[in-house]
């Protein structure tokens, strides 16, 4: 009722047409104003371009050479710093002329854990954020070792794992695996300069495909893993030779509605992550795009036709997401209970998690002890009980009707079980 | 990538105001609660996409761009020292309801965060996740932010906001 009475009372507020027409007419003339004035900045500077190359021509031919790889150079500068400049928000670290951020396409592609330790795998330490760009806007491309966190944290080889493919971040709060997503470049009509072949190079010193791996595209959950071999080797004859483009060499426009992520797996675990464009058989990777042969890409529609393998936890219950309207949990380690009063918000939370495992039905096992019980369903009358375990090795195993299923990729820890009832039901409310 | 090719056709802005003006005017009049502030912050939003051009994957991403975009500079303004003038919602000239005026006297004492979190939930009916997106926050803090301002709305309202 309230929310109908909000919707209807803000469909009210709406923007004036004098406002609306001041507004075309004011971003035209900005539009005009911001042409003009980069038109007569031109002049001075074509003037004394000229003048500085008929000296150096005459001159100095030395003097010459400098000036023009000064003009074409990037150069990095800070504008300002501002809670506007979202850019700089992303984790990201620049290091080697590449950039470097954590990615959830890439979840459990090599390590099947988030239980991961992080001092074993740490290797040598290869440098430090220098200059910390988080909140500042700024143009060119970012030094190395430039990042949005804090000066200081500190950067580390991951053992057997190639620095060129990943890294491991390390600051006061976390510990983080990045993983190297593409070749900076000021902006996209600048050519990448580089060829599948390049990145496979850099990422694994067996730089073969051996699997693929097909991603959800909603949340980046693991589907299905394909060792086909007519897809392994189309992909391995084709391509390594493919250039990796910019939109303008691409020359049209990628995207379409429809997408197919998909990690191709490499020998030494190593991964890379693509998404194909059905519409145009196009694929952006490594910050740029590749054309596709028909052939190749039948075969990744195929594998994208197949869809998951294995059922997600949510596909388990009887019930559509939208038919759930009655949640009850119950947390067995610490006896709290929780009815949710409006359970449509805790619904979501509660389905994206569901939604991002497959499952598979595994044999009763002994080790494990029963952590959470809830209740899903349309009413207190009709409803299913789905149980929660935890095992020894930290995996939880959901049992429906009986029935016992764990992930097959992946893993699902308590904490997240726990983390779900205090923030996204009633339970977090009560706490406070 | 769509975008690259609108943002050279001269006309992208003007498809962008008929767009998302009204989207963007409501984000800025929650935070700012009076219209003549709200109308700068949508004209600093556009002015933001016409100089930075930014690259979008498709309508709902720019769109949820310019939300981001409006968002920052309404907390900017809100900010600075000088700024001081909240007029009442009573001043606004939107021919309410006398329901509509209590449920959205009731929001607007809502804290900013709580305002805006109801405004992209109930209003643009954006999902928790895209939200999180949007505000650059965790999924499960914008859960939280949301269950809260509707505890918050209840005794004002006697009743749910949300009855579903």
């Amino acid at each position: 009722m309230n929310k109908e009475v909000y919707k209807s009372a803000v469909s009210k507020i709406q923007t004036a047409d004098v406002f609306k027409a001041k507004l075309e007419v004011s971003m035209k003339l900005t539009k005009a104003g911001i042409n003009t004035l980069k038109i007569k900045r031109l002049v001075p500077v074509i003037a004394t371009l000229l003048i500085i190359i008929c000296i150096s021509t005459i001159f100095l031919p030395r003097l010459m050479q400098v000036s023009v790889e000064n003009n074409t150079k990037d150069e990095f500068k800070i504008m300002d710093e501002s809670s506007n400049a979202m850019d700089s928000y992303a984790s990201v670290v620049y290091i080697y002329g590449y950039s470097y951020s954590p990615s959830e396409w890439l979840k459990y592609s090599r390590y099947d854990s988030d239980e991961i330790n992080y001092d074993a795998i740490r290797g040598l330490k290869i440098g430090e954020v220098t200059l910390d760009l988080k909140g500042k806007r700024y143009t060119g491309t970012p030094p190395d070792f430039s990042s949005t966190f804090d000066k200081g944290t500190e950067i580390y080889t991951i053992k057997n794992i190639k620095k060129e493919s990943a890294v491991l971040v390390v600051n006061k709060d976390s510990k983080s695996i990045f993983y190297r997503q593409n070749k900076v470049v000021l902006n996209e009509k600048i050519p990448i300069n580089l060829t599948v072949l390049d990145v496979l190079n850099m990422l694994s010193d067996t730089p073969k495909v051996s699997s693929v791996e097909l991603r959800d595209e909603n949340d980046g959950s693991w589907m299905r893993t394909s060792e086909k071999e007519r897809l392994l080797s189309l992909i391995n004859k084709e391509l390594p030779k493919l250039a990796i483009l910019n939109s303008q060499e691409l020359g049209k426009e990628p995207y379409s509605n429809n997408r197919i992520p998909i990690n191709l797996i490499l020998k030494d675990g190593a991964a890379l992550h693509m998404q194909i464009y059905p519409e145009t058989k196009c694929a952006s990777v490594f910050g740029g795009y590749i054309k596709l042969s028909s052939e190749l890409y039948g075969e990744i529609q195929e594998l994208f036709d197949q869809g998951e393998k294995y059922p997600s936890i949510s596909k388990l219950l009887p019930y559509k997401e939208s038919d759930v309207s009655y949640l009850y949990f119950v947390n067995n380690i610490n006896g709290e209970k929780v009815l949710c009063e409006n359970p449509i918000w805790s619904r979501d939370a509660l389905f994206s998690m569901l939604n991002y495992y497959r499952v598979e039905q595994v044999k009763v096992n002994t080790d494990k002890h029963l952590v959470m019980t809830s209740t899903i369903g349309k009413s207190k009358d009709d409803n299913i009980i789905v149980n929660f375990y935890e095992t020894e090795e930290k995996q939880i195993i959901t049992e429906v009707n009986g029935v016992y299923y764990k992930p097959v990729k992946g893993q699902m820890l308590f904490k997240e079980l726990s983390d779900y009832l205090y923030n996204s039901t009633d339970l977090g409310l009560i706490q406070k | 990538m769509t975008e690259s090719l609108r943002t050279t056709d001269s006309n992208f802005i003007m498809e962008a105001i008929e767009k998302y003006s009204d989207t963007l005017i409501r984000i800025s009049y929650s935070y700012m609660r009076n219209m003549s502030d709200a109308e700068d912050m949508t004209q600093d939003a556009f002015l933001q996409l016409i100089k930075k051009k930014p690259s979008f994957e498709n309508d709902l991403h720019e769109k949820a761009w310019l939300i981001r975009v409006t968002i920052n500079l309404c907390k900017n303004r809100l900010k600075t020292a000088w700024f001081r003038k909240t007029l009442p919602l009573g001043e606004a000239r939107f021919d309410f309801t006398e329901k509509e005026s209590e449920v959205m006297s009731a929001v607007f004492e809502l804290p900013t965060k709580y305002r805006n979190i109801i405004h992209l939930f109930y209003f643009e009916e954006y999902r928790i996740s895209e939200i999180a997106t949007i505000l650059g926050q965790k999924e499960s803090t914008i859960g939280s932010q949301l269950h809260r301002a509707r505890k918050m709305l209840k005794p004002k309202l006697k009743e749910d906001f949300d009855d579903e």
